[in-house]
């Protein structure tokens, strides 16, 4: 049998002359083995039916003759036996049970620069929030606790020389975002350390 | 984060010359907000690391099925599990599911972002909660007839063209932002991650092999993303042709398996 151009057969059926088609299609029929693609030549089978079994046909022969291409096998598992699990989570877990652990009364970390306590600082900012300060009259009321203190002959009380950084100071963060954002393992032990020294 | 609206389409400045705002969203690290998630929100005696076999049930005809009452009860989970056994005998899946939800966690419904969570799937009864992960950013950081506008000066003329444009910025924004939130946990693919669960003396640990099982989301944010819809009952998902396109159901009917 001739090698049959599957696609030809194809645009038999969208020839603009049906009976320039049909003609072909007839042509076709005559050089088409209908025993060898399986089909019964005594009956009057589209080109759509004939190019299907043409597929099957060169499929099946393919496959005998060995020239089907194998299947891509499923990929194996891809952990490795020597890579051991990661400890970060169990770190993170290290880190955040210090944290929720911390005595609020611990100076070592509570405390702030120029030894303000975080106590007064947290005092402060609830009492503005209670009193609806604006940042004036919050300036005003440092001031008067300093005169009071000189007055009375009572040391130096640690605090902010202005309201606007006790807000501030609330928001503080124990660690950036950035530097979250990019955490290491290494890091997280290491500020491990950090908390507990 | 922030992302730039792309210049090609938008150009770099608004119709008065300022520099064209950026889209915003904030997100916080997916590993510590799981770490944490994990000690102290979930008990140990609601997380399953291991499938749940026994919810048989006798039907009428005499033949037994099972319920699929929880995600660790299902075929999905067992798979996973038995695949993680081939290459880990020790080793569990801790499966993820994501969620991108305007009314959850957004009382005030805030208009500048969406709140990005996820929910730990092993984990059962009070202990299965979301987890917030951070603002998505749902909203541009224009109205949309104000990018139309910028993009009709530009020369885009045709509005279907315009439309696709803004809707195609507004889905890479939110894929890109999810990408960056779960990006950390990809590390883990291939050796597993140590994690703890709950505290005190019921603390278990394990080795745990992360997948990211499920999305849910609203009708708007499974159209914006996925393509699909569902408004009613006569509205087919746009993928798979189906009409019942929540197939594991564990709210109010189980799914019985034939």
């Amino acid at each position: 049998m001739e090698d049959i151009d599957v696609d030809g057969v194809d645009n038999i059926m969208y020839a603009s002359n049906f009976e320039d088609a049909d003609e072909e299609l007839r042509s076709m029929r005559q050089i088409v083995d209908f025993e060898r693609i399986q089909l019964d030549a005594g009956l009057r089978y589209s080109a759509i039916e004939i190019r299907e079994a043409i597929a099957k046909m060169n499929a099946r022969e393919e496959c005998e003759s060995g020239q089907q291409e194998q299947d891509i096998p499923a990929p194996e598992p891809t952990r490795m036996n020597a890579v051991d699990a990661s400890t970060d989570i169990v770190l993170f877990q290290k880190l955040a049970m210090e944290k929720y652990t911390i005595s609020s009364d611990d100076p070592k970390v509570f405390n702030m620069r120029y030894n303000v306590k975080w106590q007064d600082i947290l005092s402060l900012q609830k009492f503005s929030l209670e009193a609806n300060l604006t940042e004036a009259l919050g300036n005003s009321l440092l001031e008067m606790i300093s005169e009071m203190t000189v007055r009375n002959g009572l040391s130096h009380i640690p605090l902010p020389e202005s309201w606007r950084t006790i807000p501030k100071a609330v928001g503080r963060k124990l660690k950036s975002s950035a530097v979250v954002s990019s955490l290491t393992s290494d890091d997280v032990s290491h500020r491990i350390d950090l908390f507990s020294s | 984060m922030e992302l730039t609206l792309p210049d090609q389409f938008f150009g770099t400045t608004d119709s008065n010359g300022n520099p064209l705002r950026s889209i915003s969203a904030v997100y916080m690290d997916i590993r510590e907000r799981l770490a944490e998630a994990l000690l102290f929100d979930v008990d140990p005696k609601d997380f399953h690391a291991q499938p749940i076999k026994d919810d048989i049930v006798n039907l009428d005809d005499g033949t037994q099925s099972r319920v699929y009452r929880k995600f660790v009860s299902g075929r999905y989970f067992e798979q996973l599990s038995d695949g993680i056994k081939q290459f880990d005998k020790d080793g569990i899946a801790l499966c993820l599911i994501f969620g991108l939800d305007e009314t959850t966690l957004n009382k005030t419904r805030s208009r500048t972002g969406s709140p990005f969570i996820m929910f730990v799937a092993n984990a059962t009864g009070e202990s299965f909660r979301p987890i917030f992960l951070g603002y998505a950013p749902l909203i541009m950081p224009y109205p949309d007839e104000v990018l139309h506008e910028i993009l009709t000066r530009r020369g885009c003329k045709f509005v279907d063209h315009r439309t696709w444009i803004i809707d195609t910025v507004k889905r890479q924004a939110v894929l890109r932002y999810i990408e960056l939130v779960i990006e950390p946990l990809y590390q883990y693919e291939q050796c597993g991650v140590d994690v703890k669960i709950g505290t005190g003396s019921n603390q278990k640990q394990y080795r745990a092999y992360i997948h990211v099982s499920g999305f849910s989301s609203d009708t708007k944010q499974s159209d914006q993303f996925g393509g699909t819809c569902h408004n009613s009952k006569y509205c087919k998902c746009r993928i798979c042709m189906e009409l019942n396109m929540s197939r594991f159901c564990s709210a109010n009917y189980p799914v019985h398996e034939v």
